[in-house]
């Protein structure tokens, strides 16, 4: 793929054209990450890219919890299919998370899914510290 | 789609919906209002053109929005 066609190299330097955009952005992205439980922001933007881009994967992380594998179940779907995020699939991930770490996962999930596909169109290099991906 | 919240609201005597799903974190309830009305309202794409990707987005995704 080619690059940002306004010259843009990366997705830092095109998020600092809309600089106002691009700080509470950026706020919003580092406390989503922060406030997922455990390893489960890093796992999601794993996975995401994994299956956007075709690298990394999930070797680094070992054996996944119950947990974590039911982040993974939805992370899955949700990149897949969102309207295949079914009840039950969400009953697995409310089983182990509290409400406010379900929606943050929910949140690093929106994010690695967008970003990462956003790179991929524009032909952007995976650079944003503690990416989404 | 279900149309069944899948989580309690957190604002007594309120229903479920995005705002009230969101006040279990205020943190980024608050993070991300910034963010939403930054883009709303800065930028210089036109807002018919903002509206019309929106509810492209929204249809395609079956959101109530």
């Amino acid at each position: 793929m080619t690059g940002w066609p306004g010259g843009h190299a990366s997705e830092a330097s095109l998020l600092a054209v809309r600089s106002g955009l691009a700080e509470p952005l950026a706020d919003l992205r580092a406390q989503t990450r922060h406030e997922c439980p455990g390893r489960t922001a890093a796992i999601i933007d794993a996975r995401i890219g994994q299956m956007i881009t075709g690298q990394g994967g999930l070797e680094p992380f070992g054996e996944l919890t119950d947990a974590e594998q039911a982040v993974v179940a939805v992370a899955e779907q949700f990149l897949l299919d969102a309207h295949g995020v079914d009840d039950a699939l969400m009953a697995r991930l409310t089983a182990s998370y509290t409400p406010a770490e379900t929606i943050a996962i929910m949140f690093q999930l929106a994010f690695a899914d967008g970003f990462t596909k956003l790179r991929r169109v524009m032909g952007l290099p995976s650079d944003h510290q503690g990416g989404d991906d | 789609m279900s149309t069944v919240p899948r989580l309690p609201s957190a604002v007594e005597g309120q229903p479920a919906h995005f705002g009230t799903l969101l006040a279990h974190h205020p943190g980024l309830a608050v993070a991300f209002g910034s963010t939403y009305a930054n883009f709303w309202t800065q930028g210089v794409l036109d807002h018919p053109t903002k509206e019309t990707t929106r509810i492209r987005n929204a249809r395609i995704t079956d959101c109530g929005y």
